[in-house]
């Protein structure tokens, strides 16, 4: 039996604890926020078709433990990743400054072939708190320096920026695989994926 | 010392006679000493393989007409046995002459002896004392490897070490920290040395290559060790020691200390051949595999134990087993596994007696009752047979009166206590479901009646509470799921928790009361979790639940700062509290941490992920195609840190999973394998087709999710519940991992754990070294194999110094921060590693080069700091180099050096003479270090920015920017400050800019720094050519410093190499207020100092670099690896005299 070949897209989230993480996978997949989540331990993910330039793709999220001894853990999870997502409070001040480290040690469990183009995306989390301590100004700042990675502001309560952020960071995930996977990855896949596309459930087609 | 005569055959074989007299004979053994003849040859051969090693030095008594020698006395060192000989002359030798006959006179010098002997025993009549021949292979053994006195052996084995594909016969030694072997076969030595820190896999071989065998694996090489005579023994104390030394790499706490206590317990039984070491190394197994079996705490050591039968009353027969004594428990275990058991705290015993003997009754023969205070039903235990029983006897009540007195004092300790906090300002919380009931299920109830029902029969039947008969009733009844209500008292009593209660009375509440007054990382932990732990059940979205879970979770940060608070520890806290009160869910959450999942949540969470390997090795066994999948995959790592550090409880619904945890504490750890194997197992064909690790992630989540328990309270059991994909129910779930894996036994697991964290802890080691080059080697002094090598030196000297460092995996400090060196060792580094450590000021220059570097001024360079202060002067620039070696002849180094120098003690007049020729300049140099000071490109402890910054950016300007706004508000002496101002500049690359901030220099200063120039150069070989170029320099730069003013004036408005960003920087700190103008170069501009003779840094560098023998030199790259190397070879005397080192070099 053949296999269908899909178009995966392995998204990874990182950063500090109770930044948000879970919130915002589960805002973007389910459309809904709850304070009822429990700390991640390990990892947790959901899945979502997106549909991007006419395809239509998996998105796989993948939700990691936040506190700082499990980050050497990480590389179960890391394996394969097109791209990843790091996440800040931007009204805790520790959260932002604990990037760096976060998105280094991924650099480094995940190995990707190119990690000076690895894709990342920034979100800065929890805007509609008061008071904020990272200014937007500041972070873009810092992903300047980073080789120009994209930044969003979001909150994962009121769902604002949710879906543009990811939107983007399916992209630039799809532009990653494309750019690694093609070298050895036939169309022919690919272009029958995009026959058998039909309009999803999860009603991003509807989104605006 | 002198011992027991007794009779030598042959006097002259192996020994060589120093003095004789008519009596007596003083001899060393042949091959000790510097004689190197044949014969001492085959001396040291056949000492080497016969275990003779007798002391190298005796006194033989001889009888003029007769053949036979007696040993009288022996010694390690010619010292010694000079003074027993010289004893014998004045005491004995004398009154002999008067004796008529031979026999007479023999018999009065093995009189004589022997009475010295008794009487000098009264006086060291030690316990613990190892036997002579043992203390003579503990210093050959010390001598043989070059360790130090305090390297204590523990045992020693005849062995074969394969060297290549020839077995060579020889003895291993195992030490604490080593595991050596040596074999010496006709002059040539194999020398074996092995740290066990260092040890990656230690496991026994049976291959054609080598039958037999014990194979070591280190990071570099495989060593096997095989014609063991007795193999189990050797190999279970090298795991042992091995496991000893890879726990304190997890935790540095837990280092080896020896325990005389326990020593004095079992070394009644214990015959008295091996070492102290050895004996208190079994103890301490025995006493494990005790506390173990009845989970008992960590504290309970083995007193002893005896054969006898206990007679239980359910069936009343008599049961064959085993009875255990300690401290504070009597415990007894059935011979037919799993049989019986019985833990019996002696603090509930109120007598212990011998029953006396009963002609009628065979069975009660030497039997004592043992009666409990259980107010309801008196509880007695009769153990019968006991062979001894007058000694166990008198060994209960001993132990019974100790622990009366100990708890009448505890108990008045509590209710002075209780005096003090009248009104506490918190009421432990009791078990929330009480609080919290939730809708009662009318079915679920009926079923937990009836479940409660059997329970209390088994109880009426077999005893209620710690010292209940444990059977296989009892794990029956366990397996199908405790009644909500009897959980606490069970989980207490079975997983040991209850004893630790017991013994700390008031400790939690005095643990709260500190905990929530503190402010900790932890504690800002917790905050963030509390509301993220069991948020579907009504307890936790209450301030009952959340205020005692937070209690408990703050308490136990305090309690155990190394774990502190670990992410899932407030999953399982929340779930404990709801079926406990809060003082025993504090109890079952110490023992969790403890006991039962040891090290999980630690720091780098080591205990979960030795389990990983567990649980894959046991797939591996029992699951072989679905390992190689879950291998493909990469799944083992996923699921199970979920799976182990909650127990289930985050990744079930936690009805379910308590029930896991009921089989938990009652049976340990096996069971998350247990279970965690039969999930494995029923998903196996659903897990094959899977194509990625996504998609088996979500069939183990679904299945998970779906396991039910309608037996359960019904807490999240809202409308979902009946339409949830159910798939199994937790009670089949349970039997079945009994029944398909039940095999799997506690010893198993922590024999598997050994071996699994030996490979885990040497993985985090790996990979935090590699850190720390990553870190390093940005500053580019030295590669990578460099780097490695020297850490390599620095880690051993670590670990070798046993002040190992706790705070390894602090997140707040940098990788290599973690490795530092003191200024002894760095001294020792600098000598063998620096070219500037060959000369007679090595020493000195180490001191104000260790000065400098350390930043933080704790007395310690980190490994950067280390790897920068070598490579400064090896590997650097030679513009740089001669930066330094410029810097640390200026004040405040050479000052310091006799105020606050780690070398005072060791050669402080020396320097403090030096440095006190340029204490007139202190004053001045407080007012130029100052200014200099606010000029400096950026601060010393400029939190993460400050160093890394200055390293990088490479315009003053960002540096002045850096230092405003980072700098502004750091205490520090001017000293300090200077110090740090003095490094950044040495350090960075771009010297034109920032050589302006260096001060000019004095004339007696210079000549201190041409000296110590004259001094490195001491050991180039001799060659005119240099040494015409050093006088030259010499020279030139004492006529420019007499001009220097002149040059200075003309330099300034040549305006030629002014960087322009310098200048900015100078102006700025102007209109910061400087009230002393200084001029352009940043120097005070003191008119005192016009006629003064100075020179500058530049003219320093510029007349040096122009003498192309002097550049060679300090351009040349030395190689610091093989410096290691030669190092290493040294290095077990280097710390028989630092100060001989530099001596030897300079010949």
């Amino acid at each position: 039996m053949a296999s269908r070949k899909k178009i995966l897209l392995k998204v990874v989230i990182l950063g500090e604890s109770s930044v948000g993480k879970t919130s915002l996978m589960n805002q973007y997949v389910n459309r809904k926020f709850s304070n009822q989540y429990k700390a991640t331990i390990g990892a947790d993910f959901l899945t979502k078709e997106v549909t991007i330039d006419d395809r239509t793709v998996t998105m796989q999220i993948w939700d990691t433990a936040g506190q700082e001894r499990f980050q050497s853990l990480g590389v179960a999870f890391y394996r394969g990743a097109d791209c990843c997502v790091l996440v800040f409070d931007v009204t805790a001040p520790s959260t932002f400054k604990s990037l760096d480290s976060w998105r280094d040690e991924f650099l480094i469990q995940a190995s990707p072939r190119d990690p000076e183009n690895f894709p990342f995306v920034l979100l800065g989390n929890k805007d509609d708190l008061e008071p904020r301590a990272i200014s937007a100004k500041r972070a873009q700042q810092w992903c300047q320096n980073k080789n120009n990675m994209p930044y969003f502001e979001t909150s994962a309560k009121s769902g604002s920026n949710v879906e543009q952020a990811f939107l983007a960071i399916a992209k630039n995930a799809l532009a990653q695989q494309n750019s690694t996977v093609d070298l050895y990855n036939e169309f022919p896949d690919q272009i029958k994926l995009t026959n058998t596309q039909k309009p999803s459930g999860s009603g991003d087609s509807c989104s605006c | 010392m002198f011992v027991k005569p007794e009779e030598v055959l042959i006097a002259n074989a192996f020994w060589e006679t120093e003095e004789s007299s008519i009596y007596f004979v003083l001899q060393h053994r042949k091959g000790h000493g510097t004689v190197k003849g044949l014969s001492s040859l085959i001396v040291g051969t056949l000492d080497s393989i016969f275990d003779t090693k007798p002391a190298p030095y005796r006194i033989l008594h001889q009888t003029p007409n007769s053949e036979v020698y007696l040993l009288v006395a022996c010694a390690m060192t010619r010292h010694e046995i000079l003074k027993d000989w010289e004893w014998l002359f004045a005491n004995v030798s004398y009154t002999l002459h008067s004796f008529e006959n031979d026999e007479d006179i023999t018999e009065f010098v093995t009189c004589k002896i022997e009475s010295v002997i008794a009487a000098n025993q009264e006086i060291d009549n030690v316990e613990d004392e190892d036997s002579k021949s043992f203390k003579v292979t503990c210093d050959k053994f010390q001598r043989l490897f070059g360790l130090q006195k305090d390297e204590k052996l523990v045992n020693y084995y005849s062995c074969s070490y394969w060297k290549g594909k020839l077995p060579r016969q020889g003895w291993m030694y195992l030490s604490i920290n080593y595991c050596c072997f040596y074999a010496f076969i006709l002059g040539t030595d194999t020398t074996v040395c092995i740290r066990w820190s260092e040890i990656t896999e230690l496991s026994q071989k049976n291959s054609i290559l080598f039958p037999d065998s014990i194979k070591i694996t280190t990071r570099e090489k495989e060593y096997h060790f095989s014609m063991f005579l007795r193999k189990n023994e050797t190999f279970t104390l090298m795991e042992q020691l091995v496991d000893l030394a890879v726990k304190k790499l997890i935790d540095g706490k837990k280092s080896y200390r020896e325990d005389k206590e326990l020593l004095n317990k079992l070394s009644k039984n214990v015959p008295k051949k091996a070492s102290f070491l050895k004996r208190d190394l079994d103890a301490r197994a025995q006493s494990e595999a005790y506390r173990l079996m009845f989970r008992l705490p960590a504290s309970e050591k083995l007193d002893g134990s005896i054969d006898c039968t206990l007679l239980t009353p359910y069936n009343k027969k008599f049961v064959a087993g085993r009875l255990f004594l300690s401290q504070n428990y009597v415990c007894f275990d059935s011979r037919i596994k799993a049989q019986v058991s019985v833990v019996i705290p002696l603090r509930d015993v109120v007598s212990a007696e011998k029953i006396e003997t009963n002609v009628s009754n065979q069975a009660l023969d030497k039997a004592i009752i043992v009666t409990t205070r259980d107010v309801l039903n008196k509880t007695n235990f009769i153990f019968a047979q006991i062979l001894d029983r007058d000694f166990v006897v008198e060994k209960l009540s001993e132990l019974l009166a100790k622990t009366q007195e100990m708890t009448t004092f505890s108990g008045s300790n509590r209710s002075k206590g209780s005096l003090v906090d009248l009104e506490p300002e918190w009421k432990p919380q009791q078990a929330l479901m009480n609080i919290f009931p939730l809708s009662p299920i009318p079915e679920v109830n009926k079923r937990q009646q009836q479940r409660a029902r059997e329970w209390e029969e088994h109880f009426n039947t077999y005893g209620r509470g710690v010292w209940m008969y444990r059977t296989t009733e009892v794990a029956k009844l366990v397996l199908e799921g405790i009644p909500d209500h009897l959980r606490m008292q069970i989980w207490m009593s079975f997983s040991g928790a209850l004893n630790l209660k017991a013994a700390h009375p008031g400790y939690y509440r005095s643990l709260v009361d500190k905990a929530l007054l503190q402010q900790s990382t932890a504690n800002e932990e917790i905050e963030r979790d509390l509301h993220r732990s069991l948020p579907e059940h009504p307890a936790f979205q209450n301030t009952l639940g959340i205020d005692a879970l937070r209690r408990v979770l703050c308490a136990y940060a305090l309690h155990n700062p190394s774990i502190g608070y670990c992410q899932a520890m407030n999953i399982v806290a929340s779930v404990l509290l709801i079926y406990c009160n809060e003082e025993e869910a504090f109890w079952l959450l110490v023992t969790l941490c403890e006991n039962l999942l040891p090290d999980y949540y630690n720091q780098r969470v080591v205990g979960a992920v030795v389990d990983q390997g567990i649980l894959d090795e046991l797939t591996l066994e029992h699951l072989p195609t679905l390992h190689d999948k879950l291998l493909q995959l990469g799944m083992i790592n996923m699921i199970s840190l979920s799976w182990f550090l909650t127990i289930f409880l985050c990744v079930m619904p936690y009805e379910s999973a308590v029930n896991v945890m009921d089989c938990f504490f009652y049976d340990g750890a096996k069971v998350i394998f247990q279970v965690a194997l039969m999930l494995l197992e029923w998903n196996q064909e659903k897990l094959l087709q899977c194509r990625d690790e996504g998609e088996a992630m979500q069939i183990l989540a679904d299945y998970l999710m779906g396991i039910f328990n309608d037996e359960g309270r019904g807490a999240i059991r809202n409308k979902s519940y009946d339409e949830q994909k159910r798939t199994v129910s937790i009670q089949v779930l349970v039997y079945e991992s009994y029944r398909k894996y039940g095999t799997l036994t506690t010893g198993q697991i922590e024999r598997l754990r050994l071996k699994h964290r030996l490979r885990v802890v040497q993985d985090l080691e790996d990979t935090c070294e590699r850190n720390v080059i990553r870190c390093v080697i940005g500053d580019g002094y030295f590669t990578q194999p460099e780097l490695q090598d020297l850490l390599g030196l620095v880690r051993e000297e670590t670990i070798r110094q046993k002040k190992h460092i706790s705070d390894k995996h602090d997140p707040s400090l940098q990788p290599y921060e973690v490795y530092k060196v003191d200024f002894d060792y760095f001294k020792i580094l600098f000598v063998a590693l620096s070219p500037w450590g060959k000369g007679e000021t090595a020493e000195s220059l180490a001191a104000r080069i260790f000065n400098l570097m350390d930043c933080n001024r704790d007395g310690y360079l980190n490994f950067r700091e280390l790897a920068a202060s070598l490579g400064l002067t090896s590997t650097s620039e030679p513009a740089q180099r001669l930066k330094l070696l410029y810097t640390i002849h200026l004040p405040p180094l050479l000052n310091t050096s006799d105020i606050e120098s780690p070398i005072k003690h060791e050669s402080g007049a020396e320097i403090a003479s030096e440095a006190t020729d340029f204490f007139n300049d202190v004053e001045k140099s407080v007012e130029s270090f100052n200014l200099i000071d606010d000029k400096s490109p950026s601060s010393p402890e400029a939190s993460a920015f400050g160093w890394q910054k200055t390293y990088d950016s490479q315009s003053s300007m960002d540096n002045s920017i850096t230092s405003q706004s980072s700098g502004i508000d750091q205490g520090g002496t001017w000293e300090s400050k200077s110090l740090s101002n003095l490094r950044n500049l040495v350090q960075l690359k771009d010297s034109k800019a920032n050589l302006k901030c260096l001060p000019r220099m004095n004339q007696r200063q210079f000549t201190t720094l041409w000296k110590t120039v004259y001094d490195i150069f001491q050991t180039e070989p001799e060659d005119g050519v240099t040494y015409h170029a050093l006088a030259d320099v010499g020279t030139l730069l004492l006529e420019l410093g007499d001009v220097g003013k002149q040059f200075f004036i003309n330099r300034d408005e040549s305006e030629d190499s002014l960087a322009a960003a310098a200048v900015v920087a100078c102006e700025q700190n102007l209109a910061a207020g400087i009230v002393e103008s200084p001029d352009r170069n940043g120097n005070p501009s003191t008119p005192k100092m016009e006629i003064e003779w100075y020179i500058t840094v530049e003219q320093f560098l510029a007349s040096i670099l122009n003498a192309q023998p002097l550049v060679d030199f300090f351009s040349k790259r030395s190689s610091i690896s093989d410096n290691i190397k030669l190092l290493k070879g040294k290095q077990f005397n280097r710390y028989s005299s630092i100060e001989e080192t530099p001596a030897v070099v300079k010949m």
